[in-house]
């Protein structure tokens, strides 16, 4: 039967209506009860769970019902039920039209009940949804006899139905930066970054992240697909891995669907737009990097052949170093560090420039002619995941001495330079 | 479009509400000094909720990646359901929707576990998207299939930092660290939390062992396998799933890679190595990867029960894993398997899998045919 005692309709968005309680005078038995929803504050982005204090009505939102008898709320106050007793009588559940498929009556939302002189009470564990539509029933007889009260002249069930509205979701985010970001990547490429302008959504990064070939087919399988996707803490930067069993050589995977890319080809990293940011809306546009894939890279990182463009002494110009091959743009930014003659570090500011191939230093405080030195930590990767230490694929067969070479057990490279007073030069440390 | 109908009520001035918001969130005061483990009463402020494992007294051990730290929680299950009925639940992703006040989109599982005793699904999910999601542990019921969130705002419980690989030098920053440690797997063995993981930026698959009670340090160990049927090269692909277990009276660690090797580690080496290369003893077949690993007994026997993306449930002996012999040889055809065989259970879209009681195994399903997640159980004695 249509429920008969609605509250007023309210349109458009959320609202929070201030003022003062409602405060109805308690009507005689035989008038049937009213429902009135309170709407959930706006979310606070907070992620930790609601506290289960009165309060929560607050940010939740809250169901009630007036017009029930003095009695039956005084007894409903002593007797304090169970929750799952509450819902005997009085529930809230989502809208079976919203909660596509599913057997039998609908899971009640889990929340908390409680009476006072004036009401009963439903607050939600966690807060009503916006988009989401949700259905209250209240069976006055059932709630004499959870009150232990007689029915009387009780109404017929009363139900309700009401939704949030969904936010209007701006579209601002978009992909700021994919690193590697040259024309041309080994074809042996182990990593992507993928750098946002703001936090995203984890969960479905690899629908929305593919591969296509110069025809313009997917490469299907080209990434790595872990349960948990690799987000920075922040949430603005996704690793994305290409499957090391399509990377290295002889790995079944590799003989069998052939590697990811292959050298001389043309790809296309696409980016699609439906992917949404932590606010859930989606990106404001598609993104798309383009490469060729070069021959594949099997060499270690070896800081001893870098380029250095060494600054002249009492001059605040930077430190060139031209690595010969793009290095891993995140570990290359904190795996590389410039120390005095004394062991400190020197103050300043390093930067990767050149697609990744190169790296400038600017320091703080100007140059002594004195000897430096720019630190390598053994962490340094290339974009294949060759290391300062050890090649990222070593061939036990060939007897490659890289196979038994522990990553773990590596020291920081030391490359020395010294700033002079004559005009600089180019020269590569040997 | 109206969409809200029914009265308003008017909310309190943003003050008041700040206010009683505080007081409701203070924290517990601690005890002067927590119980013997480590635990004491307060809010477990979930940043995310990953994989869990149960340990033999009720404790749950919970992963928050994003958060960086792993907690111990007593649930205080007190159930002790000694029945081996089985459990149904269609739909169970609608159902915790429900109960949440939420549609079936809303929600993401990131694992399921059953409590040793009482037989109850812990489910750890996010619930809502984005800013907005809250990540949170939810049980339900085997009796009546009653859905309960675990109520983390206070609670018994201790936590500890997953550590990370020391950076390179704490006197150069660069910014605010970016590395996380993503874990893809947990497990309570010898009164140590392993807890294996990749992190972000640097290629290296870690085992980290987390003394528990915590507070003692941990140690971590990198783990690299002679991938499969070609021994000659060799991988640091992360470990997606694992299962202590003792192999021929010795305690080790099967462990699950993507595409799709089964190696064994023995702990006793991972205990005193700081780099160690396991066994590879199985080939499941390329294309595919482990989801969920569990053991079991049975006839006087145990055998290792694995969950995959793209192959059916499949079950090992655990005996012939102990005496297996590392691969060498390479495979002939695309994806198939080698090693230890296995026998391929006739089910498919497992997702998660945990022993339900003595006769049976549950599982979190999806079904082919109609598309919906599902928990089933399969009776040990088919397996």
């Amino acid at each position: 039967m249509r429920p008969w005692a609605l509250g007023a309709v309210v349109a458009g968005a959320v609202a929070v209506v201030s003022g003062a309680c409602d405060r109805r005078a308690v009507p005689a038995r035989g008038v049937a009860p009213t429902i009135s929803v309170r709407l959930p504050r706006a979310p606070s982005g907070e992620a930790a769970p609601p506290a289960p204090a009165a309060d929560t009505a607050l940010t939740a939102g809250a169901v009630e019902v007036q017009g029930i008898d003095r009695r039956t709320l005084r007894a409903l106050a002593a007797r304090a039920p169970s929750e799952a007793r509450w819902r005997t009588a009085f529930r809230v559940t989502v809208d079976a039209e919203t909660q596509s498929g599913g057997a039998g009556p609908p899971h009640p939302v889990i929340g908390r009940y409680d009476a006072s002189s004036e009401r009963v009470r439903f607050v939600p564990r966690l807060p009503f949804q916006p988009g989401v539509r949700y259905r209250v029933e209240l069976d006055p007889r059932s709630l004499a006899a959870l009150a232990g009260v007689p029915a009387g002249d009780a109404t017929a069930v009363v139900e309700h139905r009401f939704a949030i509205a969904a936010r209007p979701l701006p579209r601002t985010t978009r992909v700021a930066a994919v690193h590697p970001s040259g024309a041309r990547v080994p074809s042996n490429l182990l990593r992507l970054y993928v750098a946002f302008s703001a936090p995203m959504e984890p969960g479905e990064a690899y629908d929305h992240i593919r591969l296509f070939d110069e025809a313009g087919r997917e490469v299907r399988g080209a990434f790595l697909r872990l349960d948990e996707e690799l987000w920075d803490p922040a949430r603005r930067r996704l690793t994305v891995l290409l499957d090391p069993g399509r990377v290295k050589r002889g790995i079944r995977s590799n003989l069998e669907a052939g590697a990811p890319l292959v050298p001389g080809r043309r790809y296309r990293l696409s980016v699609d737009a439906t992917w949404r940011d932590a606010s859930g809306a989606r990106l404001a546009e598609s993104f798309e990097y383009r490469f060729e894939a070069a021959a594949p890279d099997r060499a270690r990182v070896d800081p001893a052949a870098w380029r250095l463009s060494v600054p002249r002494a009492g001059t605040l110009d930077s430190i060139h170093a031209d690595f010969g091959k793009a290095l891993d743009h995140v570990l290359a930014g904190r795996t590389l560090a410039v120390y005095d003659r004394r062991g400190d570090p020197v103050s300043g500011a390093g930067r990767l420039d050149a697609d990744d191939r190169g790296w400038a230093f600017a320091p703080r405080k100007a140059w002594e002619a004195a000897t430096y030195t720019l630190r390598v930590w053994p962490e340094l990767e290339d974009v294949a995941g060759n290391r300062v230490s050890r090649k990222f694929d070593a061939d036990r067969a060939a007897g490659d001495a890289d196979f038994q070479a522990s990553s773990a057990a590596a020291g920081v490279r030391l490359v020395p330079f010294r700033p002079s007073s004559a005009p600089a030069a180019d020269l590569t440390i040997r | 479009m109206p969409q809200i109908t029914g009265r308003i009520l008017p909310a309190l001035a943003v003050a008041a509400a700040s206010a009683t918001l505080v007081a409701a969130r203070a924290p517990v005061a601690r005890p002067a000094l927590p119980g013997d483990d480590g635990m004491y009463v307060g809010a477990v402020k979930l940043e995310s909720a990953g994989v869990m494992h149960f340990g033999p007294d009720g404790t749950l051990f919970l992963a928050d990646p994003r958060g960086a730290a792993v907690y111990a929680i007593d649930v205080a299950d007190a159930g002790n359901d000694v029945d081996t009925t089985a459990l149904e639940v269609e739909d169970v992703d609608g159902k915790l929707a429900a109960a949440l006040g939420t549609t079936r989109d809303q929600i993401r599982i990131h694992d399921m576990i059953v409590h040793p005793r009482s037989q109850t699904l812990y489910f750890s999910l996010t619930r809502g998207r984005g800013a907005d999601g809250v990540p949170l542990v939810v049980t339900l019921a085997k009796k009546d299939q009653a859905v309960a969130v675990v109520p983390l705002e206070r609670i018994r419980h201790a936590r500890t930092a997953i550590p990370k690989p020391p950076a390179p030098d704490a006197r150069t920053p660069w910014g605010a660290p970016q590395r996380m440690m993503s874990v893809t797997d947990l497990a309570l063995v010898d009164g140590e939390l392993y807890v294996a993981g990749l992190s972000n930026e640097e290629f290296a698959s870690t085992l980290r062992r987390i003394p528990y009670p915590f507070g003692r340090p941990a140690a971590a160990t990198t783990v690299e396998i002679y991938h499969t049927s070609h021994d000659r090269y060799e991988t640091a692909s992360p470990i997606e799933t694992f299962l202590p277990i003792t192999l021929g009276g010795q305690p080790s660690l099967v462990a699950g890679y993507g595409c799709s090797p089964i190696a064994t580690f023995s702990r006793a080496e991972l205990a005193t190595k700081s780099h160690l290369r396991g066994k590879t003893v199985a080939e499941l077949g390329g294309g595919n990867r482990p989801l969920d690993m569990i053991s079991y007994a049975k006839g006087g026997k145990e055998f290792i029960l694995i969950a995959n993306s793209d192959r059916t449930l499949t079950r090992l002996d655990a005996g012939e894993v102990a005496a297996a012999r590392p691969l060498t040889t390479p495979v002939s055809q695309a994806f198939e398997p080698a090693g230890v065989g296995y026998l391929p259970v006739a089910i498919v879209g497992v997702m998660q899998l945990d022993n339900l009681n003595a006769a049976n195994v549950v599982a979190l399903k999806r079904d082919i045919e109609d598309g919906s997640l599902d928990v089933v159980s399969i009776a040990r004695r088919w397996l």
